[in-house]
Order: structure tokens, then C-alpha cells, then sequence
């Protein structure tokens, strides 16, 4: 199934090991050379900044030819674009094909054309014919299945997921009001089924290879999973999708499951992530507890923003400093140490480049830089070296 | 780490009794790093400390007055400096670690409490009176020591942002067209002149070895500024644009070589897209007004299609250039 020289990539997940093994310092330079030698990768993957340049590229050359075959039908274009826009996708994904033979890796063109390819093919059926909200979903579903069980694209394994939760909503809610009122507990279903598959995928050894995928569909399932218990997302679904009329001081049917539960899945998620020690839950808990004071803060005006910010602000600094220094020292198999040591000083530049990108970019009504044309922004290049 | 692929290679021989044996150990005890999560904590901490804070003595200002505000304001940044001045280890022209998790965090704070003091008083007493780029340049100046003094590549990042402020422009790359009107002359000649300046710093800064990590930042903020004034200047300065395009070459063929120097792929990258956007500009110019019909239309798409395709060869040489250099 998957379209890459297949010992390359198994002699390219030795090597990961082998250089993660190697940063640690657990084998020596010479062991490394020597394993190298032994596991060939006949790949071309070029450095990040070359994969960024050459995705840009490619896809300057799509959208151009794309222009080029307009031009070439000018005085009929309209009839014969959604045609033109899938010949155009089959025609990228022939060139993905033929980059991929010549060994092409993660170079970026290959990335692009995949983007391309399942791009077009999706909106020139959409030109092509007025598809339903579910056809769509259950095409782009098979497309990106497809990409992603061919091209080991991990981002196409979170669209996949994605568009499977949407098509099982879609088709749901159809049944009828009862449904509507069932559809949070379906989507909640269908993530922890999806979740579930992502796991027990990842322990399987002929599945290998799609790892980064699968830690993808994983965030996607975690997410939507706490998406189809939100209170703030199944109310205003509810009011866009459903017609639902809310009087003043009404309230959605069972509001209270779904606030307890906006509380709790994020909890959950973090204490799961600490119990296995698993980055995924503990992250995705991390960033969805924000979510949740802010579904908070959309209902219920308990604070003024500033003084909710002081107090949250306060909360953060102590409990990670208290955490810092608690942890100062390994315990319970945690630490604050940073893991691999090398990539720290790029770490560093990029962390610089934030700071002067997000503290300069605040609003600050007190202090008057109103002079010179400078509004005191910040500083922002995307790099490193 | 994968236990049965390390003891493959360890039957095939490639590794050492000694090396798997860490390994296994490693594997038993691993340790997990909570130094992401934490740092983001506390970072996210800080902004809405300080952002919250700010507000709140803003919509305050008739309750509290001028006077404790600036009071406090001073009394926590003086604060701030002193634990920064006790804590920090010796000065040095090479790089100084931080002396624990705070201090950074600190000495921004403090730094950033002293550009509000600045501005606060001129806004509410008018210190300064005119001279508005005082009100600028004594910040600069302070983040400049600090950055230095402290050995913080964020605040050399402030300072340097700080800097091109009072030269009468911001520099965020995201900002830049954004906020700033490109039609005026001034600003585009002061734009060449200071990302001159700063790549000149740069070089010096490697070249004397001091505090040389601070180079990247120099060179980068440099960069961006030469290219993008350069650039700027091509498509308002129309008539002389040719002119230009040659100072748009004569920059990025200096980056190259430096590229290759510091054998950096994200400086290669950089340069190539912007030089790419010069010869654009340049190429469908010309071919607009040889052919200005349709036919000029379908050449400028066979021109775009071919370019993409060398600048992709080029770029795929120069990585097994840089790769093997």
C-alpha cells in the first residue's frame, strides 16, 4: 500500500532510534557511522528550510499550470472547470506518483503534490455537481484515507478523522429530533472509538510506519470527544443547525451534564496524562482547560476580563514555580530537565523571537509611543538556523 | 526507546555489549520531561499577569492617581532589577547561563515595567516635551545593557525592535506592511541604512566574540529589513527600478556567501524567496510591455512554471552543497 521503497523506510526508522540513542549519549559516534552503513536510505529528504522552499515552489508550478489549462479553454472556462480542476488533481497525483519513485521523501515537493492532488480532486467535484454537507464529508474521507494510508501523510490521518466524525454527526442528526438530541453522545462515541483505534493501532507492529499519524488522530479524537461535551459548542450548533429558539433565561435540554462535563474531560485528560504518562492526553488537557474558561467566560460574566486575567496569570506563575521546584530534582519518574540536550540553543532563538513578537504586540493603553509611525510591534521572523 | 530493534543490532554486531546495556537501563528508569509544559505555564502566566495588570491600572487611573501608579510601577521594576543584579552570574563575552528557571522571566518584567515608566511619564507629564525620540532612545539604550549585561537573547530582540522604533519604523517581518506606508522615501532609505547597520554588527559580533550568539539576531533582523526595504524600493522608486534590482542581487549574493558560511539553510531559504519576488517583478514587467495581449499572459505562465523549476534544481544542489560543505 504505501508508495515508498519499503527497506528505506524501515532502515529509516532504525536510524531515528539510533540517532535518538545517539543524542543521549547511550552509543558512541563510531556505532552510529557503522549502523548508518549498514541501513541505507536511498531517499532524498532535504533540510526543513529546503522541504518549506521546495513546497512553495511546487505549488507555484500547480497553481500556474492550473492557469495555463484556464487559459487554454478561455472562451468556455466555465463549463469546463470542475472537469478541468479534477484532470488537473489526477494529473498531480501522477506527477506525486512519479516524484515518489525517483525516491523523493518528505521533500516537499511530495508533500505539496499530495495537497494538490486531493485539493483539486475534492473541489472539482464540488464545481462539477452541488454535493451534499455528508457527500463531501465521505469523500474527502476516502481521499484522504487514501493519501494517508499511501503517502504516510500525518496530517491527512487528522482529516481522515475529522471527516469520518463529521460524516457519522451528519448522517445521524438525519433521523429525526431525537436524534439531534442523541448526536453529542454519538460524536463522543465515534472520538473514543477513533481514539481507541489510534492506540491499539500504535502498539501494532505492521503499522509501524504511520506512528506520527496515528498520534495526530489520536489529538483529533481527544478533541472532538471533549468538542461533543462542550456546552458552548452543543448550544450554539444547536441554535445554527437545529433552529433551536432559546427564550431569555432558557436553557438547552440537560445544560447541566454538559457543563459538568466541559469541567471534567479536560481533568481527566491531565491526570490520565500524568497516571501514563502520556504527552498526548496531558497536552491535549492542558490546552482544552483553556477552552473551557473560555466557554466559561462566553456564559457567564463572573469577572471583569482584567481582574480574571491577574488572578489566572498569579495561578499559572505559582503552580509552575512551585512545579519547577518541586521537580527540581526527578521524582515519581518526572522531571523539569529538558530531554535531549542539542537542539537547544535553536530552541532558544525561536523562544527570543516569540518573546519580542507576543510582549511588544499587547495593547498598552497606558504608556503613549504615538510618534515616529512606529506602533511598537514586535519582532517576528519565523527562524532559526 | 524501541528495546527489540536495539538488541538486533546488537546481534548483528553493530553495537556494543556496553552501549545496549544503557540502553535497556535507560529504557527501565526513562525519564519524563515536564519542561515544555511548564515553561509554557509559566510564560502564559506572565502575559496575563502583565497584560491584566496593565488594564487594570488603566481603567483605574481617576481611583488610584498618577503618582502611586508611577510609584508602583518603579518601586516593582527597581525591585526587579535588584534581584537580577544579585542573582546573575559574572559578566562574561561568551555566553552566560541563566542562573535559575525566574530570572529571565524577571529581567523581562523588569524591562518591560521600565519601558511603561518611560512612556507613562511622558504621556501623563510630557518630560520629554518634543523630543519623541528620547522617549525611545533611553529604553533602547537600557535594553541594550541589558541584554548584554544579562545575556538575553529576548531583550537583545526588544532592543533591537526598540532601536528601528526610533529610526521611525517598526520591524516585524508580520507587521511591517501592515503598519508601516511604504510610499515614503525616508523611511525606505532609513530601512537600507539600519538593516546595513545590524548586519554589519553581526559580523562584528562573531568577529570580536562578543557575546557571539547574539550574531543570528543581528544578521536576521538585518536581513529581513535590507531585502524587504530593498524590495520596497524597486516597486515605488519605478522609473530607476533596474537600479534597485541590482542592490536587490548585490544582498542576496552577500547572504549566499553567508549561507554558506554558517552553512545555514534557513538563510538560503530566505534569500532564494526573496530574490525569487525581485525577479518576478522584474521579468513580468518587461514582458507586460513587450506583449502587453494574452500571449504575454500565457508566457508569464510558462515563466513561472520554468522559474519554479530551476529555483527547485538550485535548491535541491545547494542542499547537497550546504549538506556536504
Amino acid at each position: 500500500m504505501i508508495a515508498y521503497n519499503h527497506s528505506s523506510l524501515e532502515n529509516l526508522l532504525t536510524r531515528k532510534e539510533t540517532e535518538k540513542a545517539y543524542r543521549k549519549g547511550y552509543i558512541s559516534e563510531a556505532e552510529k557511522e557503522n549502523i548508518y552503513q549498514a541501513y541505507p536510505v536511498s531517499f532524498y529528504t532535504p533540510n526543513i528550510f529546503v522541504r518549506i522552499g521546495l513546497f512553495i515552489l511546487t505549488v507555484v508550478i500547480g497553481l500556474f499550470t492550473l492557469g495555463l489549462l484556464g487559459l487554454l479553454f478561455m472562451n468556455q472556462v466555465e463549463d469546463v472547470i470542475g472537469g478541468l480542476t479534477v484532470f488537473f488533481g489526477l494529473l498531480n497525483y501522477a506527477a506525486l506518483e512519479f516524484m515518489v519513485k525517483r525516491n523523493h521523501y518528505k521533500s516537499g515537493v511530495d508533500d505539496a503534490l499530495t495537497w494538490i492532488s486531493g485539493i483539486s480532486i475534492v473541489g472539482g467535484l464540488n464545481i462539477l455537481t452541488n454535493l451534499s454537507w455528508q457527500t463531501n464529508s465521505i469523500i474527502i474521507f476516502i481521499v484522504s484515507v487514501f493519501l494517508c494510508a499511501r503517502f504516510i501523510n500525518i496530517a491527512m490521518a487528522g482529516v481522515a478523522g475529522i471527516s469520518v466524525i463529521a460524516f457519522i454527526f451528519l448522517s445521524f442528526v438525519r433521523l429525526g429530533e431525537m436524534a439531534k438530541a442523541l448526536a453529542p453522545f454519538v460524536v463522543m462515541i465515534t472520538s473514543a472509538m477513533l481514539y481507541l483505534f489510534a492506540a491499539m493501532k500504535m502498539k501494532d507492529q505492521n503499522w509501524k510506519h504511520y506512528g506520527n499519524g496515528l498520534v495526530i488522530l489520536s489529538i483529533v479524537a481527544l478533541i472532538s470527544f471533549y468538542a461533543g461535551g462542550n456546552y458552548f459548542v452543543i448550544r450554539e450548533i444547536s441554535i445554527a443547525l437545529f433552529g433551536l429558539r432559546l427564550q431569555n433565561g432558557e436553557n438547552i435540554p440537560f445544560a447541566w451534564l454538559f457543563w459538568l462535563l466541559t469541567f471534567l474531560i479536560p481533568v481527566l485528560y491531565i491526570v490520565r496524562g500524568i497516571q501514563i504518562k502520556d504527552v498526548v492526553f496531558l497536552r491535549t488537557g492542558l490546552a482544552l482547560t483553556a477552552a473551557t474558561i473560555l466557554t466559561v467566560r462566553y456564559y457567564y460574566d463572573l469577572l471583569p476580563l482584567e481582574t480574571a486575567a491577574v488572578i489566572i496569570g498569579t495561578i499559572l506563575i505559582t503552580v509552575a514555580y512551585v512545579l519547577i521546584k518541586y521537580l527540581h530534582e526527578p521524582k515519581h519518574g518526572f522531571t523539569y530537565k529538558i530531554e535531549e540536550g542539542p537542539n537547544f540553543d535553536e530552541k532558544l532563538q525561536v523562544e527570543s523571537l516569540i518573546i519580542a513578537q507576543t510582549f511588544t504586540q499587547q495593547p498598552k493603553p497606558d504608556d503613549g509611543f504615538q510618534f515616529g509611525g512606529g506602533s511598537g510591534g514586535g519582532a517576528g521572523a519565523s527562524g532559526e538556523y | 526507546m524501541n528495546n527489540s530493534l536495539f538488541e538486533k543490532l546488537n546481534e548483528e554486531g553493530h553495537l556494543s555489549a556496553a552501549s545496549y546495556g544503557k540502553i535497556r537501563a535507560n529504557n527501565k528508569a526513562a525519564l519524563f520531561s515536564l519542561h515544555w509544559e511548564l515553561t509554557t505555564i509559566l510564560y502564559l502566566g506572565v502575559l496575563l499577569l502583565t497584560g491584566g495588570l496593565s488594564v487594570l491600572v488603566y481603567k483605574n487611573i481617576d481611583t488610584i492617581g498618577h503618582q502611586a501608579i508611577l510609584l508602583f510601577i518603579a518601586l516593582t521594576c527597581a525591585g526587579c532589577f535588584i534581584y537580577c543584579f544579585k542573582k546573575k552570574l559574572p559578566f562574561s563575552t561568551a555566553k552566560v547561563e541563566s542562573p535559575n528557571v525566574a530570572f529571565d522571566y524577571v529581567l523581562l518584567l523588569a524591562c518591560l515595567l521600565f519601558i511603561t515608566f518611560i512612556g507613562y511619564i511622558q504621556f501623563q507629564y510630557n518630560v520629554f516635551g518634543e523630543r519623541f525620540g528620547l522617549v525611545t532612545f533611553i529604553p533602547m539604550l537600557v535594553l541594550f545593557f541589558c541584554a548584554y549585561f544579562f545575556d538575553h537573547l529576548g531583550i537583545l530582540s526588544l532592543a533591537i525592535t526598540n532601536l528601528c522604533a526610533w529610526a521611525g519604523i517598526t520591524v516585524a517581518p508580520l507587521e511591517i506592511l501592515k503598519a508601516n506606508d511604504f510610499n515614503s522615501n525616508t523611511i525606505i532609505i532609513t530601512g537600507i541604512l539600519l538593516g546595513a547597520g545590524l548586519v554589519c554588527v553581526g559580523v562584528l559580533t562573531r568577529i570580536n566574540e562578543l557575546k557571539k550568539h547574539f550574531a543570528f539576531t543581528y544578521t536576521n533582523f538585518g536581513m529581513h529589513l535590507l531585502f524587504i526595504s530593498t524590495l520596497a524600493a524597486m516597486f515605488t522608486f519605478e522609473n530607476i527600478y533596474l537600479l534597485w534590482f541590482v542592490a536587490v542581487l548585490l544582498i542576496a549574493a552577500y547572504f549566499y556567501r553567508e549561507a554558506l558560511r554558517a552553512k545555514s539553510f534557513y538563510f538560503l531559504l530566505v534569500l532564494t524567496l526573496y530574490l525569487y519576488t525581485g525577479v518576478c517583478f522584474v521579468v513580468l514587467r518587461i514582458l507586460f510591455t513587450v506583449i502587453p495581449d494574452i500571449g504575454g499572459l500565457y508566457l508569464a505562465c510558462f515563466y513561472f512554471i520554468g522559474s519554479a523549476v530551476v529555483l527547485i534544481r538550485f535548491l535541491i544542489k545547494m542542499n547537497k552543497k550546504l549538506k556536504s560543505a
